[in-house]
């Protein structure tokens, strides 16, 4: 065959990736449909059986990392519709994860690539006050008015221009406050995760997901320790940066009288549902793991769960749900989110016919802007074809990209966060 | 191998990113569905019928074999080019082209997923009837070329009855139309001969298939039996009473746990076989029918029935059905599935002569099938790792094709023979019945270039022009 099997070859052993996973796959070919790069470009490389194929071959050593392996297994969005449909119950994510964190410590992405990965990993999303400087750099940009100019722009700049100009003026800030909910209800407590990047950009819904909680009889609590939850970590193969995120998480939150610590990012609330995969050889952290993810809930999970008091509000929108792939792949939540829109007076619900990944995926789109853009694309003509006049995700990610889309084709189409629309359904009888 | 100047002027035609050529690349072109291996010397990815007439003319120039693949869901080793060449994939060419909702047909490309097609005109009312349990992923081309069946196929027939007409690109690298969207077609069918020749006697390019009138009423039946006896004997008792239903499907004790553990649809643990009973037709059709299914199952001392009361119930009980192959895949690395057909009354019979075989080889086999067609799949569950797996796990394959022939049954209900059960074909043909059939494919292909070594029992090259009578001798 030809192929020169290097001394660098070997087994994914600096991972630990459980290699029965691998042989679960049966390459029967049923998950190919529902991978969005296959279906895009239609090649057994990049799709679910052809990764899990390279993957063996690297453990046989048939072959090794070769820079188009890589490409091909890079390109996954880690979106795991495959594992969703996977009659063989093959753990697709975890078997990524470990992959990309065994091409991380072989050193095979490009120079320019590391450096991108070190920098957001190991500074941006563990680090609080980079958050804070961006959030400075945001101000700045609006003070000068550069929005104002969006017609000189290239295209790839309108969507970062949207999502700069709907950053509200004030961040969420995790200090440990208390909010209180109204006493004549029943008192409920939980906790909530403040997240890296939603305290900034979208810092209204962190808000809104406080009066949302309060109104609904919950107490809520914003630990001051919490750090971001390490998903992006995790897919980007920074295994042992997720993990010290996780441990400072568990402590911040595993000692709290709560009920439920309370998510409202299907992306962080997915990872932190298995924290315990990241503490396979640490007992003491596996218990606790295992105990924090148990506590750890969707707002829209949790929501149903208490049985919400009925938004006074008649909202007048069509609306179209997008199923975030974290929520609904891996928690597997997809009735709540829209049990929770038909208890709106006036919303209309339709459904899109194509509930693939947006291509949003995290930094998915910095580094595979291509096939970033043709999803986000297409899944705009999901949504345009729904007629809907808002979008409902459950995910900031899905939000930032369907805006800049939307943006990009000048729609006047609006994209808010259940909570944000729970929120306007409750606000005006307040 | 290939040399550079085949590439240079593959790329011409496709573009540079539709030509893998890099070994490293090629390897997840080595393998379908089924257990067999091997690599392309180069892949294709075509978009049109011109493009794979050209590609067909310079694989004649280079002298090198063409290899049709759809998905790769194929589960006898079809689409694996055995002996290296060009693999032709056709993913790219998934656009369906027109509906014709009057008439019900739709012309549609060879990679168009099955599924999509019938979701597609499912807002028209229509379906496409073919539903091979791989239909989420699995291509109409492919369905062409092994005339795919499903477990629907009990009443509605298999491909070859809902095809009526396909462009195809010749060895020699001709595109020419076989068949015709009216359903009878002065002279030969060479349409039916086609269809089911498994890549060999040309590519589909395009397609005209015949669409049906969603059915205005559907409803699922779970029926649980102690035993697989039982179970065979109540589908007998169905087929016999006049009733036909739109599917029967029947999944062991094995085969039910592995569901269960997987996928979770709600089948009974303590069920020693299920059977999925779907009737389909007007309200009153089905509702009287449904009556009589409950009637006759009960009769039959079920440990229970009932009736899926929604669409996610029924989804979710097609969904173990249609999972089960993969659901198996967890309980052991690989499985081995067998594909034959016996008459139905003889199924209690066949089942225990396979768990027999079973016992004998000291593997477990699971059965999970299209039981209203008597069309078995026994699937035996093995770890290519452990030496001397592959010769044991295929010996035991051909004694339980040996065992569906015997008592009257046949090869393959719908899986194709491909490379995996060539050597059987002398099972149920004789030399003069595959060297009829060999003459048809030759005049198709005389040069043995599509999909060599496949079907016919042989190598690649022995029965190119080959006469079975003499190639035995
Ligand atoms: C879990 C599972 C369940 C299955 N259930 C069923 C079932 O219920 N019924 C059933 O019938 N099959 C079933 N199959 C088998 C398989 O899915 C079918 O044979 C299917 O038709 C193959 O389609 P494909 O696109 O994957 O073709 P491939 O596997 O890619 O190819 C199959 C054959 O078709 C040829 N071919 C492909 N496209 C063309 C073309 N355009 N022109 C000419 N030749 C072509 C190839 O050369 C090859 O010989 C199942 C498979 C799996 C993995
Ligand atoms: S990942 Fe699952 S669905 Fe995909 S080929 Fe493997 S076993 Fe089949
Ligand atoms: S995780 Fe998503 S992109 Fe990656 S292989 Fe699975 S379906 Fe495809």
């Amino acid at each position: 065959m030809g192929i020169e099997i290097k001394p660098e070859n070997t087994i994914f052993t600096s991972t630990q990736m459980d290699i029965q996973d691998l042989y679960k796959c049966v390459h029967c070919g049923l998950c190919l449909s529902s991978c969005p790069t296959y279906t895009v470009l239609g090649k057994e490389t990049d799709s679910p059986r052809g990764r899990i194929a390279y993957m063996k071959a690297i453990y046989e050593e048939k072959t090794y990392l070769t820079p188009r392996i890589v490409s091909h297994l890079d390109s996954c969005l880690q979106c795991r519709a495959c594992e969703s449909v996977c009659p063989s119950g093959v753990p697709f994510g975890r078997l990524m994860e470990h992959t990309k964190s065994y091409i991380v410590n072989k050193k095979k992405y490009s120079f320019f690539r590391s450096v991108v990965n070190k920098f957001l990993y190991k500074v941006v999303f563990p680090k609080q006050f980079i958050l804070s400087l961006l959030s400075i750099g945001i101000k700045v940009y609006k003070a000068l008015k550069l929005n104002k100019i969006r017609i000189l722009m290239p295209g790839f700049m309108i969507p970062l221009d949207k999502m700069i100009s709907d950053t509200p003026k004030e961040v969420f800030r995790a200090d440990g406050s208390i909010f209180y909910s109204n006493p004549i209800v029943k008192k409920r407590s939980v906790a909530l995760l403040s997240g890296c990047v939603m305290p900034i950009v979208q810092s209204d819904t962190m808000r809104a997901t406080v009066r949302v909680l309060n109104k609904n009889g919950c107490d809520v609590f914003v630990p001051e320790s919490q750090k971001c939850c390490g998903a992006l970590n995790i897919h980007g193969g920074d295994l042992e940066g997720a993990k010290s995120l996780a441990k400072a998480n568990i402590d911040a939150f595993i000692d709290l009288d709560i009920e439920a610590i309370i998510v409202v990012s299907g992306g962080c609330g997915a990872i932190m549902k298995e924290y315990f995969d990241l503490f396979k050889n640490d007992e003491e952290y596996l218990e606790k793991a295992i105990r924090f993810s148990n506590k750890v809930k969707d707002i829209s999970e949790f929501l149903i769960q208490i049985s919400i008091i009925k938004p006074e509000n008649n909202l007048d929108y069509t609306v179209t749900y997008q199923d975030s792939c974290h929520l609904s792949n891996v928690q597997k939540i997809t009735s709540p989110p829209r049990q929770l829109l038909e208890q709106i007076e006036g919303i209309t619900i339709v459904e899109m016919e194509d509930n693939k990944c947006c291509g949003a995926a995290g930094v998915y789109s910095l580094f595979h802007k291509e096939m970033s853009s043709v999803l986000a694309s297409s899944k705009m003509d999901s949504v345009e074809s729904t007629r809907a006049n808002v979008v409902i995700s459950g995910n900031p990610g899905c939000m930032i990209q369907i805006n800049g889309e939307a943006s990009k084709r000048k729609s006047p189409i609006k994209v808010m966060h259940l909570v944000d629309i729970l929120d306007e359904a409750y606000s005006y009888a307040n | 191998m290939v040399n550079s100047s085949l590439i240079k002027e593959l790329k011409k035609i496709v573009g540079d990113d539709y030509v893998m050529h890099h070994p490293d690349e090629l390897l997840v072109f080595q393998y379908d569905g089924s257990t067999d291996k091997a690599l392309p010397d180069v892949v294709v990815f075509p978009k049109s019928s011109e493009d794979i007439s050209s590609i067909v003319k310079i694989a004649n120039r280079y002298d090198q074999y063409i290899i049709p693949r759809g998905a790769g869901t194929g589960l006898s080793g079809g689409a694996v080019p055995m002996y290296g060449g060009i693999e032709l994939v056709l993913t790219r060419m998934n656009s369906i082209l027109s509906i014709d909702v009057e008439n019900r047909l739709a012309l549609v490309e060879p990679g168009v997923v099955n599924l999509d097609l019938s979701k597609y005109v499912a807002s028209m009312g229509l379906f496409y009837a073919p539903d091979p349990s791989s239909q989420i992923s699995c291509t109409i081309g492919g369905n062409i070329a092994e005339n795919s069946g499903g477990p629907h196929c009990l009443k509605y027939g298999v491909t070859t009855n809902h095809v009526l007409a396909c462009e195809i690109v010749t060895e020699n690298g001709d595109i020419i139309w076989l068949g015709d969207k009216f359903r009878n077609v002065p002279g030969y069918d060479l349409l039916g001969g086609f269809v089911g020749s498994e890549g060999m006697m040309g590519i589909a390019t395009k397609i005209i298939v015949n669409l049906l009138p969603i059915p205005q009423s559907v409803k699922t039946h779970l029926a649980s039996f102690a035993t697989i006896d039982q179970a065979s004997f109540a589908v007998s008792s169905v087929i016999s009473s006049g009733l036909i239903p739109s599917a029967i499907e029947m999944m062991d004790k094995l085969t039910i746990e592995a569901v269960e553990n997987v996928v979770k649809c709600g089948y009974p643990d303590t069920a020693g076989a299920v059977l999925l009973i779907e009737l389909d037709g007007s309200n009153e059709e089905v509702s009287e029918q449904s009556k009589q299914i409950m009637d006759i199952c009960n009769s039959l001392e079920c440990q229970d029935i009932s009736v899926a009361a929604s669409i996610e119930e029924r989804n979710a009980l097609w969904r173990g059905r249609k999972g089960a192959l993969g659901a198996l895949g967890s309980l052991a690395p690989n499985y081995f599935l067998v594909d034959g057909v016996v008459p139905r009354t003889k199924l209690p019979e066949t089942l225990k002569t396979i768990s027999k075989i079973s016992e004998k080889i000291d593997l477990p086999i699971a059965n999970v099938f299209h039981a209203g067609d008597g069309n078995l799949h026994p699937c035996i569950l093995f770890d290519e790792q452990e030496p001397g797996m592959a010769e044991k796990v295929l010996g035991a394959g051909g004694e339980i094709l040996q065992a569906c022939v015997d008592v009257g049954g046949t090869l393959t209900g719908e899986h194709g023979v491909g490379f995996e059960k060539k050597e059987f074909m002398y099972k149920i043909f004789s030399n003069s019945d595959l060297d009829q059939m060999l003459r048809l494919k030759s005049s198709f292909a005389p040069n043995g270039r599509l999909n060599p070594g496949k079907v016919f029992p042989g190598g690649p090259k022995c029965f190119d022009m080959g006469n079975y009578n003499t190639f035995r001798s």
